[in-house]
């Protein structure tokens, strides 16, 4: 990075961001998805894409926001009427989209703009409102009234496949470097390539090559965790340029070795997922036509392709002098404003671009349900986007994936998982609040970590049966629970404190449960008495939402900046950038 | 020819009339100071010019064009406030109509900075969770044209602009003695030290003419002396200075003229000594403390 700019632009190893989108894309593929969890994961990238659109407007520029929703319907509407009525392919709506949700975005708030919090507040739940009575109300005939709008399109567009392997691979690797991973060291780059390209190969085919998935995403794993390694051990550029290219070259001969079959039953997997036309040639590379069908997964990845795209953009534009003016301006507007900044101007490009991006997500929901109807677009959708951004952390694009999980995901899971989930005691309740009584009893002095860490321990506890549904792996969930335990106990150099407690609150848990009914775990068979988390859930969401901002009122994962606390603040040896010098090493 | 022109202005909030019927001028390379007691009516003078509250009467001309003018038909100020609703629609659109009928146009804080005027406030207002070179940058700020595309696709010219803001602004900070700390966050700065950013932040606009509200306060006698070389040497560079001091003595050394306010009236303006000497300014200040030389 230019020498200049590394005081502003901070170079991140990107290793935790290929972690998250080797695992995101690997999920659908894992045991516990089935067809409803794809769908639930489709879902929530949507919100996932309002939540980082509607992080521009509260997020960045600081501005209050609860009629996001309209915007998200204004996209989705527009994508239903031009694909239904004019017949135009859903996924070239966008570009109309964009226009008609930021231009609506900018026609309705440049006249509440000067108002300030609550009042804009109010004026933005109104106009949520009115978008949501107008299109109940059938305006100019083309919204369908309170039924909405059936048949909208699914997407279709010419996938193009390219037969030598080394051709993919360079394009993936250019758009890595276009995406800005160039200064994080070749080894991620290459790592992260082949995770991508193991994607791509395996996207149409499903579950046929299992294997070959599972080699190439352990490669892709190796490289990064051996290009994290070298990097921490500072080997030289040339050494972790020598171990990598050793590593791609592997894998790439793998793919090649195995293209063959893998394209020899492309037609056949292909088809359960598309409908595929008959292939057609555009300057020497084959393109087949496809449209998605009901399945989930194909708008998983779709999806999932929109929130990388979205999550680039989003840091890029945080990290620009147009990110930059938000920040005045969300930290102090009078000051802003006496430095130049047209903070009217800036406030409006943040409620143009993020209302416009919600667009965006509209056009994509319109297109995964083919139904648009204004009961989706409510003032309750709009409390729970703006409800993602806040419990995440206002302004983190972290916060967003994880505040969608809680607001989200989590309620979906619960209401899913209801009958695995009943219990002949209060066993859950009763392991939870003893952790939670042990740490709140010994951590005082650090309460939020504490809340955080028990609610980690208890999810390791009860996660894997909840999600496969299989109560013989609450021993799993126990020894997964103690593992996380032991880790955050070394972390915090307390493990003899710590331990005693854990292994009395799972001792206490297992005669509790045996005592009340007999056996560890759920049982399944009595769907009458018992704890059900269901009937809780809303509650219980609202208590957490509650005791959770009361102990992180930044958001469960706040903004991460250089200058946002707590930062240890490092003194550059060199504070002046001289432009001539030139990096000596090799 | 003047710089800044202050013709007959007042300003009134409700029945309170802060400033009544000031007048004044300012020369290029001048450091010009207002002083006097608490209350008289000096930052409401600057917020006046630098088009945080409007006037209630009175003109105000910078570097040859109107900045603030008020004497205009009803007809005249219902067009205005209509073409300040259009502003953020049609952008330019009213300033045009406005040029073409010959009135001034509307300003607003940022558009004076825009003109050449930049200021400091008398209680610091740094960004305080930011960075001391992003509050630097911020100042940099209107001089740039990167928008939300050139971000979004990383232009050659998007990233020279950074790279150009940056500079810059690591340069205002070597200027006034802030280099080696401009990665800390403001607000873990010593006081000193926030006062000084909050000027570095202002020149950082490339003013022409420089507005400090009371820059000294709350400074030691060292630091005081100090701040004062630093302004002295920011006018060498060009920039004319306006400065609010409450206290006499700070100001005596570094000011061409002087002018002295008392409840929103000038009651004295002059050279330091012909100040120092006028019995109306030793009256004003009688009842607040001694004058000292
Ligand atoms: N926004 C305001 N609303 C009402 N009165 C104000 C406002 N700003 C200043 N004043 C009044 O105007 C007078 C002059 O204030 P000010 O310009 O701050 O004085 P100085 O800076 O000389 O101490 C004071 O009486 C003050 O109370
Ligand atoms: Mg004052």
């Amino acid at each position: 990075m230019d020498q200049a700019l590394k005081y502003v632009r901070r170079p991140s190893s990107h290793l935790w961001e290929i972690g998250l989108l080797a695992l995101a894309l690997a999920l659908p593929y894992m045991s516990f998805m089935d067809r409803s969890r794809t769908s639930l994961a489709v879902f929530a990238g949507i919100y996932v894409m309002l939540g980082l659109s509607l992080n521009v407007i509260v997020g960045y520029a600081g501005l209050f926001q609860l009629g996001h929703a309209a915007f998200f319907g204004l996209g989705a509407y527009t994508a239903a009427i031009l694909s239904i009525d004019y017949g135009i392919t859903i996924l070239a709506t966008i570009p109309i989209a964009i226009l008609v949700a930021g231009g609506a975005a900018v026609l309705v708030t440049k006249p509440i703009l000067h108002l300030r919090g609550d009042y804009l507040c109010i004026v933005t739940i109104a106009f949520g409102e009115i978008f949501r009575i107008a299109v109940t109300n059938n305006v100019f005939g083309i919204t369908g009234g309170s039924n909405g709008l059936f048949g909208a399109g699914r997407p279709e567009f010419p996938l193009p496949w390219l037969e030598p392997v080394p051709a993919i691979m360079l394009a993936i690797i250019l758009a890595l470097h276009l995406l800005g991973t160039r200064k994080s060291g070749p080894v991620l780059q290459w790592g992260g390539a082949a995770v991508i390209a193991t994607a791509y190969y395996l996207l149409p085919l499903g579950l046929d090559r299992k294997p070959l998935f599972v080699v190439s995403m352990a490669m892709g794993a190796v490289a990064v965790i051996a290009g994290a390694v070298l990097r921490s051990n500072r080997a030289s550029a040339r050494v972790q340029m020598i171990v990598l290219v050793g590593i791609v070259l592997a894998f790439a001969l793998g793919t090649v070795l195995g293209a063959e079959t893998i394209t020899g039953e492309i037609a056949y997997s292909m088809d359960e997922y598309f409908n595929v036309d008959d292939p057609t040639t555009i300057l020497g590379v084959e393109f087949t036509p496809v449209a998605f069908k009901r399945d989930a997964r194909p708008y998983y990845y779709l999806v999932l392709g929109f929130i990388v795209l979205t999550v680039v953009g989003m840091r890029r534009l945080q990290n620009s002098r147009l990110g930059r003016a938000w920040l005045y301006v969300r930290e102090d507007q009078l000051a802003a404003e006496a430095m130049g900044i047209d903070t009217t101007q800036i406030k409006l490009i943040a409620f143009a671009i993020g209302s416009a991006w919600a667009g965006v997500a509209g056009v994509l929901y319109a297109s995964r349900f083919t139904v648009v109807a204004p009961e989706s677009f409510n003032f309750l959708q709009s409390v729970i986007m703006f409800s993602i951004v806040v419990l995440g952390g206002s302004g983190s694009i972290p916060g967003v994936l994880v505040g969608t999980l809680g607001m989200v995901v989590l309620p979906e899971l619960l209401r899913d998982a209801a009958p695995t989930f009943m219990y002949e005691g209060a066993g859950p309740v009763v392991i939870l609040a003893l952790i939670l009584g042990f740490y709140l009893y010994h951590a005082q002095d650090r309460l939020p970590a504490a809340v955080l860490e028990s609610a980690a321990i208890a999810a390791a506890f009860f996660l894997p049966p909840l999600l496969l549904g299989e109560p013989a792996l609450y021993v799993v969930g126990i020894l997964m629970a103690l593992v996380m335990l032991i880790a955050i106990a070394r972390l915090r150099r307390r493990t003899a404190r710590y331990l005693p407690w854990v292994a009395g609150a799972l001792a206490v848990y297992t005669i509790v449960l045996l005592a009340a009914g007999g056996s560890l775990g759920p049982d399944l068979s009595d769907g009458v008495s018992g704890f059900r988390i269901m009937d809780w859930r809303d509650g219980l969401m609202g208590v957490a939402m509650v005791l959770m901002m009361m102990l992180r009122p930044a958001g469960l994962i706040p903004e991460r900046r250089r200058g946002i606390a707590p930062v240890t603040v490092e003194q550059p040896s060199e504070p002046i950038p001289t432009a001539a010098r030139q990096q000596t090493t090799v | 020819m003047a710089l800044l022109e202050v013709h007959s202005l007042s300003k009134d909030f409700g029945g309170l009339r802060a400033i009544d019927g000031l007048s004044f001028s300012l020369s290029p390379g001048e450091i010009l100071s207002i002083i006097g007691p608490n209350g008289a009516g000096k930052t409401t003078v600057f917020n006046v010019i630098t088009g945080i509250y409007p006037a209630t009467t009175g003109t105000v001309v910078f570097d040859g064009q109107p900045l603030v003018e008020t004497h205009e038909r009803r007809s005249e100020r219902v067009l205005r406030r209509l073409l300040t609703s259009l502003g953020g629609w049609i952008p330019k659109l009213p300033e045009l109509i406005l040029a073409r009928l010959g009135m001034a146009p509307i300003l607003r804080p940022h558009d004076v900075v825009e003109r050449g005027i930049a200021r400091t406030f008398q209680t610091i207002r740094l960004f305080p969770r930011l960075t001391v070179l992003e509050n630097v940058m911020a100042g940099e700020h209107h001089r740039g044209r990167a928008g939300a595309l050139g971000a979004l696709l990383r232009l050659p010219s998007e990233r020279d602009e950074e790279r150009r803001i940056v500079e810059r602004a690591i340069q205002r900070l070597e200027f006034i003695g802030l280099a080696d700390k401009l990665n800390e966050i403001a607000h873990n700065l010593a006081y000193g030290d926030q006062r000084r950013l909050e000027i570095a932040r202002a020149l950082a606009t490339d003013p022409k003419l420089l507005v400090l509200d009371e820059p000294a306060a709350g400074l030691n006698e060292a630091e005081g002396l100090a701040l004062m070389e630093t302004i002295r040497r920011i006018r060498d560079k060009g920039v004319t200075i306006l400065l609010i001091e409450h206290d006499m003595k700070v100001v005596m050394g570094i000011s061409d003229r002087i002018i002295v306010l008392d409840d929103g009236t000038k009651i004295a303006d002059g050279t330091p000594i012909e100040i120092q000497q006028d019995a109306n300014v030793i009256a004003a200040y009688l009842g607040e403390e001694e004058v000292e030389v």
